[in-house]
Order: structure tokens, then C-alpha cells, then sequence
């Protein structure tokens, strides 16, 4: 085993955090003890048998995705045998292009409006647009087993797209169309990729059952667009997407391969944060060599492309004695690793410049919840939540985040030269239902920023303080709603259900009108579980988080939110653009492989129906889904209201 | 619907048509998707899943030993279910559901697996009491389906290692405590899942069938047009 340096042991004992007895091989391995799980009655998960010394490893970064010269799937052609690529390509490739005669050359063009081509400007009063603003971005992500070195000296077998892990950075930009290819070389296990934050067809969305098989292919397609607003034009400036990250998300194998490594990250910016960028209030994303112009590298030839806005995906890992990665099949808690991570490294240390910095912080644990801070108190600065900058820059000396949550912020470090200073999470967790609590005086060391490099003069130093305004905000409001639909998020027997019932791939569990708004209220009744609920296709608004206006940053934009035990969360969201089925689930992964999951269905098909507002039954369109129940013997359900509701007022419902 | 597409249904375009049944089920008991991934990455193979659970000795309804591993778990596919022969709650669902997804996977496919019923109530639920339990549920026949006790320590330890123990801490064996979650595992491909026993048949049998791999997976490429409806 090797020691602790030093410097580690010093700064270990000055927190305070050291406790001896039968702890000395956790110490050693320089993790915290509190990271232990406590004993159980079934007995906890064997601890890491392995050492290491935190804070040495430099944060890897994965390299830019590099285009890749695939021709798409042919949209006309039925996915299957005969399709060169198995799972084909969304249809809307078709509706949304026009074909060159003669080439296999798609010219995006939008679907509602045929005479308007959303990809030849963005700025919709530009009359003078001729040609299509992109090019139609095209990579192709192989996924394959890799052997990765998380702790040193260990050889990891992980999955990984295209070798790497995390996966290729993506760098997509708003309007641009873009084709990713994912090809499964993973010998054995299905996959389905969603783009997490993204408002992108069905087919392309990761919905857990459309999966890419072992040896086959699927062309997601994101048309990088933003939903529509009323008045019929694209919503650029308020809707635009910043951080986006990818990830396996297959019916029941999701936790498993997240955990194995299938996630990476994607970057949009538009041209409201291009200003931003040009205009130096934020550090550019694309910050190229003054002389050579070339994007900017990682010390190991990897383009990274800004080192002063970093993705840090922040994971927890538990090795087995072989160097595997510890997986219980039969725990549906959650899982917790007790190996802290950023970008795969293990307690990594990052070399900085005394200047502000951009960090895009991504939850990507499947259980642990995090509050994050900086060990010398000084706050962040956060511009964006989940994957939308707020309307301005807020300080935050602790931010909250549930699994797949993503705090985009700036740390500055123009004063601390000479300085180091850790980043922390605060947040206790010894299992996978919930967290313990918030302890502000045991922190959990996540890593350490080193500000010892000299200042490049060459590259400006970004302007953004508190209150810079960034993003504008349209709030939905709550009288624009049509339908409002609860789901209840319970325990059953040892598996998770939504509104007491299993996920069903056939059952619309909510079929909702395609342009609606509409008002969700979640609810987690009981006590003992926390579940981050993640909507796909759509940011929602919070409105309201047990019945109270939430915090500044949960106002505004999101895709998940976290259901702590007893809380309710009434939210509005529009489903726009994109028709098909959908999922809302856990992300909690092992709670979403147990079924905690439900389809929407997003329908342009209306019937003349009735739904029940303020308890009575009004005449009403409804949407009529393509997914259906007919092999069921149980009525169809009637959307949006309560079991309890429909079983306590029977009349209503007979 | 654009013209372009016309000669397809929206469903066949975004699910695909039904794939025709041109590959069966994989029969190569030999292949170990650990192993195989471990070999591609160049480190040795982990031990597999059912290393890590109790070889126990069980006894059958129909009086038959076994050594739970060996004998019914290596290299074969099988589903678990956990009961208690006087039951009001889960057990009655957790069975018949067993039962109606059984029935739909032998229409479906040939492919041999294993169902287990394991009683959590091994002091109560001798031999006897289970054969009486399968027949009340119509299944005492069934030659593949096997409702098994064990000692009361040999339980535990089964159930502990499988994580379907009180989940509430206690008493490990607590009959309101217990889980009604079905276990599917495929040892040879090393691929272990599992659904609530709530769940539909035909999704436990879908998932089975996905999981363990008795039917070959392009049965489940087109959502909702393929037999995965069937």
C-alpha cells in the first residue's frame, strides 16, 4: 500500500475528520471514514481493498468529439435487417429534411412551417440568409469495453464510447443538426442512449426500449432545435440549451452501464453565450491558440479546448479485489461507491490560474446526493442550472445536487495564488435510499484546486459577477396549464411504482395533447426514499416545492428534481416540437430499473373526449397515443388523476 | 404525415416493422458476457454473480435435494420468486404471475430454464406444506418449477446474498418485511435483472425472456409492433 504524503496526512489531521480504530486501511486509501457504509442488516458492500494518495492524479479530460464521416440512415427505409443501419434513423430526418436531388445530402427544414428552414439563421429577422447557417454535424460513438485506470496500478475493465472514459465531449451548437451514430460492440448487453437536457425526437431520446442490440447501430438524430413559443417562432432565447451530458439509458441494464461508464458530456452554446463568450463575460468554450489557432490540448494531446470551462462529472466508484467494478445485481437501493471521482479520477487535483474559471458540475452518481462548497468559504458563482443559464449570475456558498443535477459555475481563484483550496460535498449518505443529512463540519473532500500557475496573460479574464444578466426567462404561468396531472412516487414489495403501478413499455401513462401546457404535481409520500425525478423532451418550472415558492435556482429551468421524503413539487412544462412516446422516471438508476418509471406520450392525434376538471367531468379534447393496452385485460387508464382519487369517488368514475 | 413517408405507418417508422424470426435464441451456454468484456479489455475474468451466493442444500416439494448452485442455478436460466405458503399479501400475486409468465414463455420459445419458488417461512413451509401450496396454484406439476425450503440459517444467508431480506432491518426472515421482487438470472452469460412480481406477466415474461436470453433479442427492436406484444 502506498503512504499518504505528508502534505495529505497534515491536511487530513488539521480538518479533523481522523478517526482511528479499524479504519486504518479506509484512511490509507485516502478515504474519509464516514464514506464507510454502516453495518446493515444484510450487510454492507466490501470497502475498496485498495490504496491510494488523493489529491496526486491531475482530472483527466475526454477529448472533443471528433467528427466522423458516416452517411445516415436512410429515414424511408423500416429499421431491420435490410437497413444498413439496424435501428434506422428518426423519422423527423425525413420531415425535417429535404433531400438535394440525386445526393444523400439532407437540407433541414422545419416541419410545421415548410418555408422556413430553422437552420438558415438564427436570427429570424434576417432576411438576407441564403445558405444554411451549419453543416450538418456527424460522429460516430462505438461502444466497447475499455480497460481504465482508476486507482493506480489497477486495471478497470469499464464500457466506454470510442475508448474513452467519460466519453467524447460533443460540441453542438443551437440549429445545428447533428447525427450521432452509436454502434454496440459491447458483446452482450442492450443500450439506448438519451441525451440528457436535449429536445430531440422519440427515437432519438433513449427511450429505455429503443435500444441498440449488441453488434447493431442507431442513428440519433438532434436536430438541435429549441421548442416553439406562442406565437409560432422558435423560442432561441430563452430555450437554448448550455450543458447537456449523454448516457446509457436501457430498460433495466441503465444503473449497470451508467456505472460502467457509458456517459459523457455535451456542450451547446448559441448565440446569445457566443456573445457572452466574444464579449468576455464568460470564458470561451472554444478558446483557441493565439499563434497556431488551434483549439487548446490537454496535456496528453487530447483536445479539450478551454482549460478554463471544464465539465467535471462527479461519480463514486467501489472496486472489487480483481479491479472490477463492484456491482450487486440484487440491491435495488442504490448504488454507492465509496471511491469519490471526478472524470473518473479518484480525488483529483486540478492546477489552476489565479482567474475565474467555468465549471460545468455534473451529479453523475446513481444514488449519492451532493452539496457542494469550497473549503475556503467563498461562494460560487452559478450561471446555469441543469442545462440552462439562469437570467442571471447568483452566488451560492452551497449548492444542492441530486443525482443527475448540473451546476454550471464559476470559481474564482484570481486571489488565491499560491493557494489550495478543495472542493467539497457535505452532503453525509451511507446508503443508497437517502442521504443522511447535510454536516458542515465533516466535509468529504471531492478534489483540490492548486492556483500555482502563472496567470496567461494572452487570454482575457472573464467579467461575469453577480447579477450579470445572462439568459432571459418567460415564466409559464400556472393559468396557462390545461391539464393537471399528479404522480405519486411509492415503495411497493421491494420495487418502486409510480402512482402504484409498475412501468409498462405499452401503457400511455400520460397522453398528452402535442403543444399543451400542462401542471405536474409529483409527490414522494413516504419518508424513507429521496427520488430525483428526471422529464424527458421538455425543461419544466417549478412552481411550487411543498407548497412554498423553491429556492432561486429551482425556479426557473430544470429537468430533474429531487423528491426528498414527504415532499411535493408542483411544476409546469410544455411538451412541444416532438411527438411520440417519452419517459419521466427515478433517477435514482437502480430505482428506474425497478420500474419507477412512466411513458408520456406526446400526440398530435385529438379526439373529442371528456376529462375530469375540479372533480367533474367536462367535455374536452384528448390525445389519442399510439402506444396502447390492447393485450391487457384492464380498462384504459384514465390520465392524470389519483388512484385514490378515482377509487374514493367511484361515481365519477364508473 | 408527409407524403414522403406514406407507404410507412408513423409506428413502423418509429418502431420498425415486426422483424421476421430469422435468428434463434442463442443456445451457447459457453458464452460469459463478463468474461467476454474482461477479454476485450485485456484483464482477467470476475467471478461470476453465483460465486457470491450460497451453495446451500434445499429440499423440493416433491422431496427432492439439491444444492441450490449446482444444481439449479449453474449454468442455466432461471427465475426466483420468494413466498410464504399462508400469505396475504404479495405471495398469492407473486405466484400466479410466475405462473402466467411461465405460460407465456413455453408458448414462445423451447428454451430450458428453471422457476423457483423460495419460501422465507422455511419452518413452517416443509415439503408438505409447498406441495400443497403448488397444487393449490395448479403448478405442483410443473417439472422445471421448484418450490424450495432450506434451513432456517441457510435461508437467511440465501436471502441476504440476494438482498431479498427484510429490507426494513430485523428479523431477516420477517414475513412483513419481505420483498415481492422477481429475480431472473442467465448464469453462462453471467446477466442477472429482476421486476416487482406486480408487474404485468407479460412484462415479467419480457423481461425474462430479454434478461435471461431464452429468445434472441430482435424481438424486442420494433416498440410495440414486435411478438414482444405477442
Amino acid at each position: 500500500m502506498r503512504k499518504q504524503t505528508s502534505q495529505t496526512k497534515k491536511d487530513l489531521s488539521r480538518r479533523g475528520f481522523i478517526k482511528q480504530g479499524g479504519m486504518g486501511a479506509i484512511l490509507t486509501a485516502g478515504v474519509a471514514p464516514y464514506l464507510t457504509l454502516k453495518p446493515r442488516a444484510y450487510g454492507a458492500p466490501p470497502p475498496t481493498p485498495f490504496a491510494f494518495t488523493p489529491f496526486t492524479i491531475p482530472v483527466p479530460f475526454s477529448p472533443r468529439a471528433v467528427p466522423a464521416n458516416i452517411t445516415p440512415a436512410n429515414p424511408n427505409q423500416p429499421p431491420g435487417d435490410a437497413n444498413p443501419v439496424y435501428h434506422g434513423i428518426a423519422p423527423e430526418y425525413a420531415l425535417n429534411h429535404v433531400s438535394r436531388a440525386g445526393k444523400n445530402d439532407w437540407v433541414s427544414a422545419d416541419r410545421e412551417n415548410p418555408n422556413y428552414n430553422w437552420n438558415l439563421t438564427q436570427n429570424e429577422n434576417d432576411a438576407n440568409a441564403a445558405l444554411p447557417r451549419f453543416k450538418e454535424l456527424r460522429h460516430h460513438h462505438v461502444m466497447q469495453p475499455t480497460r481504465v485506470q482508476i486507482l493506480p496500478g489497477v486495471q478497470t475493465p469499464m464500457y466506454s464510447y470510442n475508448g474513452v472514459v467519460l466519453g467524447p465531449t460533443i460540441r453542438s451548437r443551437s440549429g445545428e443538426p447533428m447525427v450521432v451514430r452509436n454502434t454496440n460492440n459491447l458483446g452482450d448487453v442492450e443500450t439506448s442512449i438519451h441525451l440528457h437536457g436535449a429536445h430531440t425526437p422519440s427515437h432519438s431520446d433513449g427511450h429505455p426500449c429503443f435500444y441498440v442490440f449488441p453488434g447493431k447501430s442507431r442513428d440519433y438524430y438532434y436536430p438541435n432545435i429549441v421548442p416553439r413559443k406562442k406565437d409560432g417562432k422558435l423560442d432561441w432565447i430563452t430555450e437554448s440549451p448550455s450543458t447537456m451530458w449523454y448516457h446509457d439509458h436501457g430498460n433495466d441494464v441503465t444503473a449497470h452501464n451508467v456505472q460502467h461508464g457509458l456517459l459523457g458530456f455535451c456542450i451547446n452554446t448559441d448565440h446569445l453565450e457566443e456573445k457572452l463568450m466574444r464579449d468576455g463575460v464568460l470564458p470561451d468554450c472554444d478558446l483557441r491558440d493565439p499563434v497556431t489557432k488551434q483549439l487548446i490540448k490537454s496535456p496528453n494531446g487530447a483536445t479539450i479546448a478551454s482549460p478554463y470551462d471544464l465539465p467535471l462529472a462527479l461519480c463514486d466508484m467501489r472496486l472489487n479485489a480483481d479491479g472490477t467494478i463492484f456491482w450487486d445485481h440484487f440491491d435495488h437501493d442504490g448504488y454507492l461507491g465509496d471511491i469519490i471521482c471526478v472524470n473518473g479520477a479518484p480525488q483529483p487535483v486540478l492546477q489552476v490560474e489565479p482567474r475565474k474559471y467555468r465549471l460545468r458540475l455534473s451529479a453523475c452518481t446513481l444514488a449519492r446526493h451532493w452539496v457542494v462548497r469550497l473549503s475556503n468559504g467563498q461562494p460560487f458563482l452559478q450561471l446555469a442550472n441543469d442545462t440552462w443559464l439562469l437570467p442571471q449570475a447568483i452566488n451560492q456558498t452551497e449548492i444542492y445536487m441530486n443525482p443527475a443535477k448540473r451546476a454550471d459555475v464559476i470559481v474564482d481563484f484570481s486571489r488565491l495564488a499560491g493557494q489550495e483550496i478543495f472542493l467539497e460535498n457535505i452532503m453525509q449518505q451511507t446508503g443508497g435510499r437517502k442521504p443522511d443529512g447535510i454536516n458542515r463540519r465533516a466535509p468529504m473532500r471531492v478534489m483540490k484546486f492548486v492556483v500555482n500557475k502563472p496567470l496567461d496573460t494572452r487570454y482575457k479574464e472573464c467579467t461575469v459577477a453577480a447579477g450579470t444578466p445572462l439568459r432571459p426567462h418567460e415564466n409559464i404561468l400556472e393559468s396557462e396549464a390545461t391539464v393537471t396531472r399528479y404522480f405519486d412516487f411509492n415503495r411497493s414489495n421491494g420495487a418502486w411504482q409510480v402512482n402504484s403501478e409498475f412501468y409498462s413499455a405499452f401503457r400511455p401513462d400520460a397522453a398528452i395533447i402535442s403543444g399543451a401546457t400542462e401542471k405536474w404535481v409529483l409527490r414522494n409520500g413516504s419518508g424513507g426514499w429521496w427520488h430525483p425525478i428526471h422529464i424527458h423532451v421538455e425543461a419544466f418550472q417549478v412552481i411550487r416545492y411543498n407548497g412554498v415558492v423553491p429556492k432561486e435556482t429551482w425556479k426557473y429551468k430544470s429537468d430533474n428534481i429531487s423528491l426528498e421524503g414527504g415532499t411535493t413539487a408542483e411544476l409546469l412544462m410544455k411538451f412541444r416540437t416532438f411527438d411520440g412516446p417519452f419517459v419521466f422516471h427515478c433517477h435514482n438508476n437502480n430505482h428506474e430499473d425497478m420500474r419507477m418509471m412512466k411513458n408520456m406520450e406526446i400526440c398530435r392525434n385529438v379526439r373529442q373526449g371528456t376529462t375530469i376538471v375540479n372533480g367533474r367531468r367536462v367535455a374536452a379534447p384528448v390525445a389519442v397515443p399510439t402506444l396502447n393496452n390492447r393485450w391487457f385485460s384492464v380498462p384504459e387508464p384514465i390520465v392524470g388523476i389519483p388512484h385514490s382519487y378515482i377509487q374514493s369517488h367511484p361515481a365519477l368514475f364508473s | 404525415m408527409s407524403t414522403a413517408t406514406a407507404f410507412l405507418s408513423r409506428r413502423e417508422m418509429l418502431f420498425g416493422r415486426a422483424c421476421a424470426e430469422t435468428q434463434p435464441a442463442s443456445t451457447d451456454l459457453s458464452y460469459r458476457a463478463s468474461a467476454v468484456v474482461a477479454r476485450m479489455a485485456g484483464v482477467a475474468a470476475p467471478a461470476r454473480v453465483s460465486s457470491r451466493i450460497p451453495d446451500c442444500q434445499v429440499v423440493s416439494h416433491r422431496d427432492e435435494r439439491f444444492r441450490f448452485i449446482s444444481d439449479l442455478v449453474a449454468d442455466r436460466r432461471v427465475m426466483m420468486g420468494f413466498i410464504y405458503t399462508h400469505c396475504e399479501g404479495i405471495c398469492p400475486t407473486t405466484t400466479k404471475h410466475m405462473f402466467e409468465a411461465y405460460k407465456i414463455l413455453k408458448e414462445r420459445s423451447t428454451e430450458p430454464f428453471v422457476m423457483l419458488s423460495i419460501t422465507i417461512d422455511p419452518e413452517r413451509d416443509t415439503p408438505d406444506a409447498l406441495l400443497r401450496y403448488a397444487v393449490r396454484n395448479g403448478v405442483a406439476n410443473i417439472d422445471d418449477w421448484h418450490f424450495i425450503t432450506a434451513s432456517k440459517a441457510d435461508t437467511t444467508n440465501l436471502l441476504r446474498a440476494i438482498r431479498q431480506n427484510n429490507a426494513e432491518g430485523g428479523d431477516d426472515l420477517a414475513q412483513n418485511g419481505h420483498t415481492g421482487v422477481l429475480i431472473f438470472g442467465n448464469d453462462s452469460r453471467d446477466r442477472w435483472g429482476g421486476i416487482g412480481a406486480g408487474s404485468e406477466p407479460i412484462h415479467i415474461a419480457n423481461t425474462f425472456e430479454r434478461t435471461a436470453r431464452t429468445r434472441s433479442l430482435r424481438h424486442f427492436a420494433g416498440f410495440g409492433t414486435t411478438a414482444e406484444e405477442q
